[in-house]
Parts: structure tokens; sequence; C-alpha cells
């Protein structure tokens, strides 16, 4: 039992807690940004500018850590250390989508002095153990601490992305708007970044934990984020004695049977349907597709969590009835059938005669209503879903949509084809949005012929009234740029 | 041209009604029907949902015949007839239903059960010269009249159906209680009440020419139908696309998108053929003409009403530029021939329980059950299937093979997640349809293993385990039939 005495000359009996809020309140800092998200509905236009605060702290090396979340999109950013009237600006550095982290840096030297990094702890407590959540959440200005205790560690998915699932530390301290970003530490040490709640939960606050920080900050080092490897393989359990026959297993061999392997996955190309997953990385794979790490049962994908890419899992498959041991090397190629959540992004369109391209997007998608019940936007579901099992993906680099049709009179009767995608133009088969741009330089006989996927109706308009109509077009629905074509980095 | 019946059954009115006057008392020639009906479960195809009950009016059109509506008496399991100031109920049995027409034909069992009642002669007349009388039981078993005018006639899709058909929108201010009562004029049946939009006030009613072919029809040995071309088109308004065509913005005519795989435009027209005429008839740009009896309406109506499936008709077109006469067979207008077809008449699916997989056919039908908000509950594929937006050029006869699901059994652990997929293999063999399957379940006496859409590695069960796992499962989920195969 320690009795620490702070600076300000107040007695802190802290039974767990090493370090002093006030010594800890050197290290967080208060986030100030305003971001403006894009609208994917018009992506001509952005959404009006919001403001938000979060929270922060400071590593060695003159980093502060954040999320993500809270720095996407931003156009204007600023940080303020505890006690201190000064704002600074401050830049991202590296960010990270997948897992909802990022790096910040001040270049006003002076921003540091007074402040103190945290440092990480070696592993993550257990459960029970206390942790103190700092950071400025809702209710007040200053600096904020709650306490709570370790209540669960497990997989859960990060929102920010939408998508992916990885470690998640929960705890009962009360996290609340404002306390993203913030340390999670245990006997003065980080043990992980506060981020996320639950809205209708009482007592529920989610940290991601060290071991995700740890693999972010390792993945920087080399000057580029580059994220977590997939594997891509869908698997069930080999458990019914029918398939165990059919595949030459004896009872002591365990492991789930691969059913499906994504094409844009590590494993494309070197594992396929029917293998079964007996090992990976030297821990024995059970039916059910988990492994004993530490004395717990986990998916053996967590295996890939601790991984960078340019790593290799050694996995052993049961392949024909022959026992093989395969490395797979983990580096995905770019997957545009991936629909994650997009931020620091502009969408990419393409405008002609009221006409407004887009590839298929989450945000996109997030657009449209629920209920809606043509076929078109039923459509675009099947296809987020199941573009890389059907083999819609093999024709195409993404899904062209005709999101918008801005009315005119050079399109008014080209009614019933919203959210129909793109097959090709004027004969030319359409596999990105590059490929419209390219096929308008060339009008069959004066017209622009477009066909869509799974419509007989064509879409045809006239070169000639198209052409004469896109100034009028671009200035009646203010419209700045008639396409945007490349990302910007 | 308007079919007349040979068999003169319905034209013989017996009993004269005076021309001038009215005889409102409609009390022997309308009845209540009381019918209990019981839904398939197209989750659980080899039972049936809980019965229930539907409340409809019918009209005595010959001795002990009643007409009413498709769907008041669809998947009927008794049917009673009532009549008013009398508890009585009788018996009356289903001899055809017609979902494309909404319309049915009843017999009592007992032709004079009723006594002597007044049977209602259709009208011959195409349209109503004047006010309509809609007629009805009352809540205290009164016979109810009012005074209706038609506000309206079109070529509309009907209530819960696919199928469109021409209808009298009827304005009056009886309050409709329940569908399939008639509607009168000059003391002749003029049309079938098959829906009421209460807020409109008005009555959609199915016109007398539907009713007397229907019943001529149905008093036949085999029930023929009415029929289709079998081609979607859209309206041709679009000047630009005129000129992209060739088709003159002057001149009419609606376009050709695509053909239906068994029918009668196959081989006859094709997609991107502009029809000009229909039947001598002259369409304007949305698909109108004008019709000597009707006014401006579709011309699908001139296929529906005037031809009769394998009867040809001819049409004037445009194709590539060039004008051409054809002519177009009609065939029966039948869901049987679709990818997916819809069910309206919710028949019992054909299905297989085999090893606890849950196989049967994809239909609309199977895809509302879901709820209002099928679209997003069910599973993307099959919606998208339904709406024809993966596989276009299919062989007719061809379905799309689907899992229910799999009931849990000792025969099928490891498996209990599958549902929802599509079934493309059955014991390695590719499949087209539940015939297929039943085929190869015939010829290897079991299927054993199961290849979906989503992967090409198909799954096993032991086939010596499954005599017993069926039998098993079928006790154990009340399963009273493991199979039904397509009548």
């Amino acid at each position: 039992m320690a009795i620490a005495i702070g600076l300000f000359g107040f007695i802190l009996a802290t039974p767990a807690d090493c370090a002093s809020p006030s010594r800890l309140g050197r290290s967080v800092v208060k986030i100030y940004v305003t971001l403006q998200r894009e609208n994917y509905a018009t992506p001509w236009r952005a959404n009006r500018p919001t403001k938000g605060t979060g929270s922060g702290f400071i590593l060695r090396g003159k980093r502060i850590l954040t999320n993500a979340h809270i720095v996407s999109d931003k156009r204007f950013l600023e940080v303020q250390k505890n006690n201190d009237a000064k704002r600074y600006v401050a830049r991202v550095e590296f960010v990270g989508h997948d897992c909802d982290l990022a790096i910040l840096r001040v270049d006003d030297a002076a921003f540091f002095k007074g402040t103190a990094p945290l440092r990480f702890a070696r592993s993550i407590p257990h459960l029970n153990d206390e942790v103190t959540v700092l950071g400025y959440p809702m209710g007040g200005n200053r600096m904020s601490l709650t306490k709570g205790v370790v209540s669960r560690v497990d997989y859960s998915r990060y929102s920010h992305s939408g998508l992916d699932e990885h470690l998640v530390l929960q705890v009962d301290a009360a996290i609340n708007p404002g306390n993203s970003g913030g340390p999670v530490t245990f006997r003065g040490r980080v043990v992980g970044l506060a981020f996320q709640g639950i809205q209708w939960a009482d007592n529920i606050g989610y940290a991601i934990p060290l071991p995700v920080i740890r693999r972010f900050m390792d993945d920087v080092e080399d000057g580029e984020y580059h994220g977590y490897p997939e594997l891509g393989v869908a698997h069930f359990a080999s458990r019914n004695p029918a398939i165990r026959q059919s595949l030459g297993l004896t009872d002591a061999m365990t492991g789930p049977v691969v059913y499906r392997i994504d094409p844009f996955g590590s494993a494309a190309g070197i594992l396929k349907p029917g293998d079964v997953l007996m090992g990976i990385d030297g821990h024995t794979i059970a039916d059910d597709g988990t492994i004993a790490v530490d004395g717990t049962r986990v998916v053996y994908a967590e295996l890939l969590e601790r991984k960078q890419w340019g790593d290799a899992i050694e996995i052993n498959v049961w392949r024909e009835r022959a026992a093989e041991t395969i490395q797979v090397p983990l580096r995905n190629p770019p997957d545009p059938f991936l629909y994650r959540n997009v931020y620091d992004q502009r969408a990419r369109y393409v405008m002609i005669g009221g006409l407004v391209f887009s590839p298929l997007s989450r945000p996109y998608m997030n657009t449209l209503s629920r209920s809606r019940s043509d076929a078109n936007t039923r459509q675009l579901r099947y296809l987020s879903e199941y573009a890389k099992v059907d083999g819609p993906y093999l024709t195409r680099d993404e899904f062209v949509v005709l999101i918008r049709r801005l009315p005119h009179p050079v399109n008014s009767y080209a009614t019933g084809f919203e959210n129909a995608v793109l097959s090709d133009v004027n004969g030319v088969h359409i596999r990105n949005l590059e490929d419209v741009r390219n096929a308008l330089l060339d009008a069959t006989n004066g017209y622009y012929v477009f066909r869509f996927m799974g419509m007989d109706e064509e879409l045809v308009l006239d070169k000639a009234i198209v052409d004469a109509s896109q100034a009028e077009l671009l200035n009646r629905y203010s419209i700045a740029a008639p396409s945007y074509f490349s990302e910007e980095k | 041209m308007i079919r007349t019946a040979t068999t003169l059954a319905l034209l013989l009115a017996l009993l004269a009604v005076p021309s001038d006057a009215e005889d409102l008392s409609f009390e022997n020639t309308l009845v209540e029907l009381v019918v209990t009906y019981q839904e398939p479960d197209p989750f659980q195809p080899w039972q049936m949902k809980p019965p229930s009950t539907r409340h409809g009016f019918g009209t005595i059109i010959d001795d002990g015949l009643i007409v009413t509506t498709a769907k008041i008496v669809r998947n009927q399991t008794l049917v009673e007839v009532r009549k008013v100031r009398s508890g009585q109920k009788f018996v009356a049995t289903l001899m055809q239903a017609d979902e494309q027409v909404d319309l049915a034909l009843l017999a009592l069992d007992q032709p004079d059960a009723f006594g002597p009642m007044r049977p209602l002669p259709i009208a011959t007349n195409g349209l109503p010269d004047g006010p309509i009388t809609l007629v009805q039981i009352d809540s205290t078993y009164q016979i109810q009249d009012g005074e209706g005018q038609i506000v309206k006639v079109a070529v509309e899709k009907l209530k819960g159906s696919i199928y469109h058909c021409l209808n009298y929108s009827v304005l009056s201010d009886l309050t409709i209680r329940l569908t399939g009562g008639p509607a009168v004029r000059n003391g002749e049946l003029v049309g079938i009440v098959t829906d009421y939009r209460a807020t409109e006030r008005t009555s959609v009613v199915i016109p007398a020419p539907f009713i007397r072919r229907f019943i001529t029809d149905a008093e036949t040995d085999s029930y023929t139908g009415f029929g289709t071309a079998g081609f979607h088109w859209r309206p041709l308004i679009d000047p630009v696309k005129r000129r992209y065509l060739g088709v003159s913005t002057n001149s009419g005519g609606v376009l050709v998108l695509a053909v239906v795989p068994g029918t009668g435009a196959v081989g006859s027209l094709q997609p991107g053929d502009v029809i000009l005429e229909w039947e001598g008839r002259a369409l304007d740009d949305r698909g109108y003409y004008d019709d000597a009896t009707y006014g401006h309406i579709l011309f699908s109506h001139l296929i529906k009403l005037n031809r009769a499936p394998g009867e040809a008709a001819h049409a004037r077109i445009v194709r590539g530029r060039e004008d051409l006469l054809i002519t177009v067979p009609i065939t029966r207008s039948d869901e049987d021939s679709a990818l997916v077809p819809e069910n309206t008449s919710r028949r019992r699916a054909s299905y297989l329980v085999e090893g606890g997989f849950v196989i049967r056919e994809l239909t609309g039908h199977y895809l509302r059950s879901y709820g209002r908000d099928w679209r997003a509950r069910a599973n993307s594929r099959l919606v998208s299937h339904y709406y024809g937006r993966i596989n276009k050029d299919y062989t007719p006869g061809d379905r799309i093979l689907m899992l229910v699901g799999v009931l849990p059994d000792s025969i099928n652990v490891g498996y209990h997640h599958f549902s929802g997929e599509v079934l493309v293999r059955a014991n390695g063999k590719p499949i087209k349809n539940l015939d297929d399957v039943f085929a190869i379940r015939d010829a290897d006496k079991a299927i054993t293993s199961f290849g979906f859409q989503s992967s090409p590695f198909d799954i096993t069960i032991d086939g010596q385990m499954l005599d017993d796992a069926n039998r098993r499962l079928a006790a154990v989920y009340r399963i009273t039939d493991l199979q039904r195969r397509r009548p």
C-alpha cells in the first residue's frame, strides 16, 4: 500500500496505481478536430464540417497516440495539454483504419515542454484487475479520471471500419464520448486505449488492448501502415463422420475443412477447398477451428492478429489423404470488394448527361434506405455480399453504379436505372470507373448506349445533346467538376 | 371479339328479368361464403399453417353454380354457403379457380339445397351503359345495395398478384364489406368485385366477358385458361431512343425488351423489335390503343381476352429498320415455365427431406413469407434470382434449388449452420430442378452428397445410416412425408 503525495500537495491513497493523476495528466492531451465527411450520394459535394473532441496520450519520441475515428476526414486538428491554455496545431502521421488507431505529430517543439510520455505495460491485465481511464469526456472541460476493472477480453467488431474484428478489452469504468483516444492504465502503464461504448448498456466500455497497439506501432516503423494481413479462408468444422471418412481423417487428426478461399486473401492459390487445417505455426487446430494459446481456446485466426505483412504463417494441411506443411506468405493484394467504411478519400465519380456514376462502396450503400424495394438496390446488396463468391469479381475491378440522375431534358426518359450496375458503354465492357471515361470518348453513331447488369433495357443518350448540356448541368446543380478519378494518398 | 359460349346453360335465363325496372331482391341470387382454408408452410413444406377462415360473397349463375373470386377460395378445405334470412349452411365444392382473372366456380353439393334460386345471367354487352348496382349482405344478414359509377376502365395488376386484367373501377357510396359480390345492370351480371379501396370508395370489378369465358372454359373437360404472348416490353416515348432504333418519332409503338423462354414470343419476337400494331390496332408510344368497347386501354387486353392458348396473334413491327408483319403464338400464361415461379395460388411445394436437409425450389411465395421486409431479410442471392438478375438464359423447367435448412440430427452434425444456400449438385451430379434430384435419388437410392453454389467442395453424410436417420427425423420433427413430388 503506497501513499503518494501529489504535486499539488494533496494526499492520494492509491493501492493499485503507482502514478498519480496529476503525473498522468502530463501525458494525456485533449484533441480538437473539425472534420468533414464526404457525401457519397452526391459525391461532388461534402457534408457540413462538424466539430468534435477526443483524447490522446503522449508516447516516447514526441508522438501522440489516439483513435483513427477522431482524426478521420479531419480538416483542422489541434491538441491541448492538461492545464494549459494554448492549443497547438497537430498533423496525422500514421492512421490505421482497420484498427482505429492514429499517430499525431506536433511540429511546435514547445508543446512537449512539461509533458511526460507514458510507457506500455508488458502484458494485458487479467480479469478483475483495476484499471484507470483518463481523458476528456463529456460532462466537463477538464481532464477526468475513472476507474474500473477488466470485465472481459474478447474479439469484437471495431465499428470504425465496420468490418474488422480484433481483440477488445472490456472494462466497467465509465467510457463516454470524448474519452476516445485516452489511455487505459494499469499500475501507471498503458494497457489499452479507450475507444467505444455501447449506448444501451451500463458499465460497459471498450478499449483497444496492448497487443493491437503494439502491432500498429511495429507496423508503422518502416514509414508506412500496411494493415492486418488476411488469410481469406472460410471453413466448416470437420465433425461429421461421413466427411471425415471421405477425406481419410483418423480420429487422432483434427482441424476444420476449407470450404472457400477468398481470391484476394493470402491463401489464394495456396490453400484450396477440401484441405483440412490441422496445425498453424506449431499449434494444433481443433475441429472447430480453435487452438490453445496461453491456456485459453481461441480461433486460429488470432495468430494472424500478431503478424505483419511480409511475415509468413506455417500451416499443416491434410490434402488428398496426405499431410503437407505449407508456408503461406502474408501479403494481400488490394481487395476492391471488401466493403469497409472509407475515410480520408474523396468519392470517385463521373457525371455525363446528368447521369452520375460512382463505384459501389460501403459509404454509398449506407445512404440507401433499408426499405428500398427496387430490384437494382437489392442487386447491390447481393453484389456486396457475393461478388467474390459467385464470380462477378472476375470480370470487374469494381462495380460502377449509376447512383443518381440529375433531371434535365437530356435524360428525362432515362428512368428506372437508378442503382443499376454498368455493364458496357457503346459495346465496351466496363471494368472500372476509368473505363467509363474512356468509353465516352467514342460514341456509336452519335449515341451513348449504356447497358446494365441484369437489365434488358438500354439507356440511350444523344451525344450532341449531352455535349451541349454539360455546362448547363454543372451550373444548375452547382457541380464544381464533372468527374473525380484519382484517390488522394 | 368476345367468345360466345356454345353451351348455352348460362344464357338460358329461365327467369325473365324485367328490363325497365331492376328487380332488387337479390335474396335468391347472392350468397355468403364461409371458407375454411389452410395455406402451406413454405419453410416446413411437409406442413400446413393453422386453418383459418375467410368470408366473401358469391353469385348464383345457374342451378347450384356459384361464381366468386379465386382469392376467397384459395387453399380452401371447406366452402360453406349461406343465404340471407337463413342460418343454414350448405357445402359447395370448388370446380375451377383461376388467379389470372381472380375468378372461381363453385357447385353446391346439393344444387337445390336453398330451394328455387334466381340465377343472374351474365351480361353480353361489353361496357355497361349506365349506373351499376353493387349488392352485398350486411352484418345483420340483410341485402344491401348501392349505386355505382364506372370511373375508370383500365388494364391493371390484380391485387396481391403478378397478373394483369382489365377491370372497372366503380365509385359507390356503398361500403363494401367483403369481396366476391356482383355488379349488376339491367338484371344482368356485369362484373364481380375483386377488391375494394376504402379510402377511394372504389370497387375493382372483373368484367363480365372474363366471367363468361372463364365459366364456359371451366365447364369443359380440360381447362384452357388465359394466354400470354411471352415478352417484356416498355413504352417507347423517348425521341432519342426512337432515332437510335430507326423508328419514326411520329408513330406510336412499344419496345420489346426480352422474350420469356418457353413462350410463343421465342422465335417470333426479338429484343429491340418495336411493335406498331397489335391485331390490327395501332399502339401509341405507351402501348395504348382505342378499343371499340372499352376506350383507351393497354394492348395486353387483346392477348388476354381476344385470344386463347393455342391461337396466334398477328402484329406489325419494326425490326432493324424494316417493317414486318409477324405472327406470335399464344401460350398458356403459366408460372411453371419461370425460373422462379411466383406461386400466386400458393400451392403446396414439392420438396425432399434427406438426412435432415430440407430441399425445395425457390418461389416468390417463399420469399414473401419472410414478411413485409422480405427483400431485406431474405438471402440477397435468392432475392436477386427472384428479380431475374442473375440467370437470364435458362431452359424452361430449370429452377433455383435451395436448401431451406438442416434439421439437426446426428447424421448431419457439423452442417447445422448451412441454410439459404443454392443447391447445384447432388451426389456429385449437376441438378437443374427437383425432378433431377428425385431422378438421382431413384437411381442412387439416396442423396448422400450435397454441392452448393458457394463452393466446389461437396459435403457428405453417411449413406449407411441414412434410412435410420430419415425415420428418426420424421418421428422427431413430425414430418408426415419426407418427400413430395410434382403431381
